[in-house]
């Protein structure tokens, strides 16, 4: 049984988009902070098992590729917190002069890791420009008859296990409880006693790390360039705003959404109405302004729009205040 | 007696004076004339400084190739300033090199940036579109722009400022159709990126291959993205439909490489034969061990810009290998004769009139023969003399390796 290509590629990228995206809405919710520098975090974890792999000459584990990936993304994510945002937060600097503290930080990290990868790229005489991961994944492993791609099972399992422990972190832990108490309510959470310098670490820690997922599990399917993070932040954004800003659930929604589009709903649109693939990136954007649009996400409408809640997928709206 | 003295002294004084004066004003005058010629013996003897531009992709869809280029211009600079040494001319240029990011808009402000510099001569961009978008600015402002890898025929405009040391797409696009219907092909899909390139490349080809009485359909994929599987999925579902034999390809590098590396996992698109320009030559990722076997399985084949039979390309391509560890990719004669000709345009008229340097390179191109064979340009300023070479990827010594297997010439394909 042959399953379509599309529909197998709308997979990937439900994975990639997720694993990108929920970083990105978890990181605004608690810290309020549009981060720029999200696309970065997504190159650097695409190019850590590239530059393990490249300096060690090796084909390298994935089950040692992933936490190195996490552990990169994480650190970067959280030294720019130390240096950048942490700095203004004390100065009570209001969220546009984060959000484009952010846009520094993304230029700067971005410009840094391009000088890396073309010193290294001369020193080990080997082209890291645009390239892919040496991975050891077999190609092809049948299940019930059916010949499937291991490394779109690999990542389909990255992506359900991370999401489910974030899951869990947030709903069963008291640190996740702490998270989403910052998140809903700071002054009232700091008065319970709740560090907000804490929760704020592991926000970053944790998003860094995902975004960095995200890169890697894209990097299993396609070759990847120091843009990365750029080329696919369109994609990101319009997830996490589908997503309200605020709601996982709804931005793993909007990740299907882009996913789909871009995958299913350009055929249909070229064989059925003639319209070009070179509309595909205007997909995006199309489903990004729409939602600005009809459902201003996190505050533009008057207020957060959605509470977080991960129970099914019952979104409670909050009264206007 | 002191009254006698003091008199004696001063009228000796006013003497002295006056006989010394007319000397003293020729030392002054021959003072004068000393300085003059030792200036001009400075002048003589003092190494004038030159520069000249380059916009180079040094990031984006070009990088991977755009990378192993700043290595060919640093050689041409080097190679330029032992022959002005050699001949005893006291110039020496200096290469500023400036990131373009393969995009229009970033070639067009990296060109103002370079021209507010001073400079009148400019090595690049390396694609059509960007050359496109700078073509405004250089003829107002009268910049010299040489590229040496733009060939959209589009841009064959007479009297610009537009120089190409390349031959335009317009004959490449024969060499392809000839090639294609050398292998039994009538029937195919041009998949091409949607810009100046490859627009007029696959238009091009299609008159061409119409009249060796072939067919071809057109499928264009927006170029700058990171990912291009969706497009692949669409090809293989139209080629299947259109009951097609091949498959055209025109990309840049990296667009390439990512199309081939999910054609590759496609097993109708496998089954088809492929062909492609000279914009994903010289890749990187074309190597690699995977896709290797799908260029075999596919009789992948395509066509780039070279001179056959030239002793000084050979030469240029073995110090390349010996200074990159690779070999040369596609562009880099043309690149390297594009510095030497706007290096001895400078020497002819100077570096200040982006007029008379248009004016000299022609001239200079005449008698000009480099790496890349007669530099010669035609009226548009294009190269006029061009040969293609068809080329694919092979095993050498166990190592994947670019190696030309036929040459386009006069009209017909020679192989071997």
């Amino acid at each position: 049984m042959e399953i379509p290509v599309e529909l197998l590629n709308t997979i990937w990228y439900i994975c990639v988009y997720s694993l990108m995206a929920i970083p990105l809405t978890l990181s605004y919710r608690i810290s309020k902070v549009l981060n720029f520098a999200h696309g970065v975090y997504v190159t650097l974890g695409a190019y850590t098992a590239i530059l393990m792999s490249a300096a060690f000459g090796v084909k390298l584990s994935p089950f040692l590729a992933v936490p190195a990936a996490f552990l990169v993304g994480a650190s970067i994510s959280v030294l720019t917190d130390m240096m950048v945002f942490s700095p203004l937060i004390r100065r009570e600097s209001n969220p546009v002069t984060l959000m484009i503290a952010s846009m520094g930080a993304w230029i700067f990290i971005k410009n840094a890791f391009y000088a890396l990868v073309d010193i290294l790229q001369k020193r080990w005489m080997t082209s890291l420009f645009y390239t892919s991961p040496n991975i050891d994944l077999p190609a092809q492993v049948a299940i019930a008859g059916v010949e499937l791609n291991t490394r779109l099972l690999f990542v389909v399992s990255l992506s359900a296990i991370s999401l489910f422990l974030l899951g869990y972190f947030l709903t069963k832990t008291r640190l996740g409880m702490a998270l989403r108490a910052i998140a809903d309510n700071l002054d009232l959470a700091q008065i319970s006693g709740i560090s907000r310098e804490r929760v704020m670490l592991i926000t970053w820690l944790v998003s860094g790390g995902l975004a960095a997922l995200g890169g890697f599990a894209l990097s299993l399917f396609t070759y990847v360039s120091p843009e990365l993070g750029d080329q696919m932040i369109l994609q990101v954004f319009a997830c996490s705003v589908i997503g309200g800003l605020t709601s996982i659930p709804l931005t793993f929604v909007g990740a299907v959404i882009i996913s789909s589009s871009e995958n299913i709903l350009i055929v249909f649109l070229y064989r059925y109405l003639g319209i070009e693939l070179s509309f595909r990136p205007f997909l995006s954007f199309f489903a990004l302004l729409s939602v600005i649009l009809i459902r201003p996400p996190a505050g533009a409408g008057g207020g957060l729009p959605y509470r977080f809640h991960l129970r099914g997928l019952s979104i409670q709206k909050k009264s206007d205040s | 007696m002191l009254t006698f003295l003091v008199i004696g002294l001063v009228l000796g004084g006013a003497v002295v004076y006056g006989a010394l004066t007319p000397t003293l004003g020729q030392v002054a005058e021959l003072n004068s004339k000393i300085n003059q010629l030792q200036q001009q013996v400075n002048q003589l003897t003092q190494i004038t400084e030159y520069k000249i531009g380059a916009s180079m992709p040094l990031t984006g869809e070009l990088s991977d190739i755009g990378v192993q280029w700043r290595t060919v211009l640093e050689m041409a600079r080097d190679d330029l300033n032992a022959e002005m040494t050699r001949y005893g001319i006291k110039a020496k240029f200096t290469l500023v090199i400036q990131d373009d990011k393969t995009q229009p808009t970033e070639a067009l402000k990296t060109f103002q940036m370079l021209a507010q510099s001073g400079m009148k001569v400019i090595i690049g961009p390396a694609g059509s579109s960007q050359v496109k978008a700078c073509k405004s600015y250089v003829d107002d402002n009268k910049i010299v722009l040489i590229s040496a890898s733009s060939t959209s025929p589009t841009l064959a405009i007479p009297n610009d400022y537009i120089f190409r040391t390349v031959g335009s797409d317009a004959v490449q696009a024969k060499a392809l159709a000839a090639l294609i219907d050398t292998q039994g092909v009538d029937k195919v899909i041009v998949f091409h990126r949607d810009d100046e390139y490859g627009v007029a490349f696959a238009d091009f080809f299609g008159k061409e291959f119409k009249n060796l009485g072939g067919s071809s359909t057109v499928i264009k994929y927006a170029s700058g993205q990171a990912d291009y599987a969706s497009e692949v999925a669409q090809l293989s579902s139209s080629a299947k439909q259109g009951g097609v034999q091949g498959i055209v390809m025109i990309s840049f590098d990296t667009d390439g490489v990512n199309i081939v590396d999910h054609a590759k996992d496609d097993a109708f698109l496998s089954s088809l034969k492929w062909f492609s320009s000279e914009g994903v030559q010289g890749a990187t990722g074309l190597l690699t061990e995977n896709i290797a076997q799908f260029i075999l399985k596919t009789d992948y084949m395509g066509t780039r810009p070279v001179f056959k039979e030239n002793p000084l390309y050979k030469d240029f391509a073995t110090r390349y290998k010996a200074k990159a560890g690779a070999d040369a990719p596609v562009f880099t004669a043309n690149l390297y004769d594009a510095i030497f000709l706007a290096g001895w345009s400078i020497v002819r008229v100077g570096p200040a009139s982006g007029e008379a340097l248009k004016s000299a390179l022609p001239e200079v191109a005449k008698k000009y023969y480099g790496a890349s064979g007669w530099c010669i340009f035609d009226e548009a300023g294009d190269k006029l003399y061009q040969d293609y070479s068809i080329w694919t990827v092979k095993s050498v010594s166990g190592k994947n390796q670019y190696v030309d297997i036929g040459s386009y010439s006069g009209g017909s394909i020679t192989w071997g």
